[in-house]
């Protein structure tokens, strides 16, 4: 490719004016410049930009190539090039987003399906056959047929999904079915990752039809709902959802035999909201059935893990009591919770 | 050769090679290849990988090879370029590699 003088540089992309060209070159290819961004490179010829592509955590997305260089190759040096930046930043498994018709140029390079959203997004991911990986190892958890599912963030766990589970386990103990409990494992709540999963366990001990698993990066994760961190995400949010419910249903669900997910009714966040309008949706395609519960109130107010960490916020801790699990309560009480209500102090975030 | 995490090497560029190999939990030596010389020279590749782990003592091992046509000398160089980063070594011994 010598003859055509490429130059591939990184691009300051929180500044305005490195930012703007790639922008402009994405939407004339009809391609979003997403905002979580955390590398971007471009490959020019003089000061034009040919081809472009972006790191966000472990996520190749923003990938563009201009149409006259198309098929020459470019694709190749931009994944090279951030596959080999990632690999620096210690990210070993990666994510790509790309629209369905260019799935087979990134397979060629390694890439293998995750999941898709018809006609919208597909997932992939590398190194290739990892999440079959993942689905075998949570398939020797299955038991018969049929399953229940839930999936929560618990941040932290409250008696609000407290009650949720119960509903669940009593709901698949009628029929003599488990009920297969994942915990979002993106790091990116308040609560870390270890504390939320283990209280989960502590606060679901007792319950023995409940398996407690991590949704790993195929649920609600970087990956398949990179928007679900974020306060407004728009259209893309919908997506996202969409990309997420697919691979629930299409891959997860047929693995333990989930036939019901239920889900606490959100009366607050609107990106959870709709989130529960787009499970309703999807998920009966692939014969999963949706039920949303009333959330359990307790006084006036519906117990809600944005409303305990506000108690905690406004110094108000003393009030959490009432509404957690015990084990939870004890962790807030000990000494490894002081860095972790520091921090909601601090902060304002969603989840 | 002990691999202590995933090392990659190389590029998807014309005539060269992505390598990645990680530690096997299976204890065995897995090779998955793709290529666009599959037809032609995957037995090749396969078994030239498979010669090169043995003569650098390497027995447990995931390689991820994503070929664009790669000569031998440059498969050698990715793979063992990929082994060192994964075995964590950063002082090369080249005269042993003879």
């Amino acid at each position: 490719m010598a003859e055509y003088d490429f130059s591939v540089e990184t691009i300051q992309y929180n500044i305005p004016s490195d930012r703007k060209p790639v922008e402009e070159f994405l939407s004339r290819l009809q391609l979003s410049y997403d905002e979580d961004v955390s590398l971007t490179i471009v490959v020019k010829q003089g000061d034009a930009i040919v081809a472009t592509g972006s790191l966000a955590g472990n996520v190749l997305k923003c990938i563009g190539v201009s149409p006259e260089y198309q098929g020459s190759g470019l694709t190749n040096t931009v994944v090279s090039r951030l596959e080999m930046e990632a690999y620096y930043r210690h990210t070993e498994h990666l994510f790509l987003f790309s629209k369905p018709r260019n799935e087979h140029i990134f397979s060629d390079l390694g890439f293998s399906l995750v999941g898709k959203y018809p006609d919208t997004v597909v997932l992939l991911e590398k190194p290739s056959g990892m999440f079959d990986q993942w689905l075998t190892m949570l398939e020797k958890e299955r038991r018969g047929e049929q399953s229940v599912s839930l999936v929560m963030n618990c941040n932290p766990f409250t008696l609000g999904h407290r009650y949720l589970v119960e509903k669940a386990s009593n709901t698949a103990g009628e029929k003599g079915e488990r009920v297969h409990l994942f915990v979002v494992s993106e790091d990116r709540s308040l609560f870390p990752m270890d504390v939320r999963f283990d209280l989960v366990r502590r606060g679901t001990a007792d319950l023995e039809n409940v398996m407690v698993h991590s949704g790993g990066p195929y649920i609600i994760s970087n990956a398949t709902f990179p928007t679900y961190f974020i306060r407004d995400p728009g259209d893309a949010g919908r997506i996202h959802a969409g990309l997420d419910l697919h691979i629930f249903g299409g891959r997860i669900a047929p693995a333990l035999g989930i036939n019901l997910r239920m889900v606490g009714e959100e009366p607050f966040c609107p990106v959870t909201r709709g989130y529960n309008r787009a499970m309703a949706e999807i998920l009966p395609q692939y014969g999963v059935e949706v039920r949303e519960i009333p959330r359990l109130a307790i006084g006036k107010a519906a117990v809600s893990a944005s409303f305990v960490r506000d108690l905690i916020r406004n110094d108000r801790l003393e009030e959490v009591r009432s509404l957690v699990p015990v084990s939870t309560w004890e962790y807030l009480r000990s000494d490894a919770a002081l860095p972790v209500i520091e921090k909601i102090r601090k902060e304002d975030r969603r989840h | 050769m002990n691999l202590i995490r995933t090392g990659k090497a190389g590029t998807l560029e014309s005539s060269d090679v992505m390598i990645t190999v990680r530690n096997n939990p299976a204890n065995d030596i897995e090779i998955k290849l793709k290529s666009i010389v599959e037809k032609q020279f995957g037995n090749h590749i396969r078994s030239f990988v498979t010669s090169l782990l043995e003569q650098m003592d390497v027995h447990s091992v995931i390689v991820d090879i994503d070929d664009r046509s790669a000569l031998d000398c440059v498969i050698r160089a990715r793979l063992e370029t990929a082994l060192y980063r994964a075995a964590g070594i950063k002082v090369f011994r080249w005269e042993e590699m003879e």
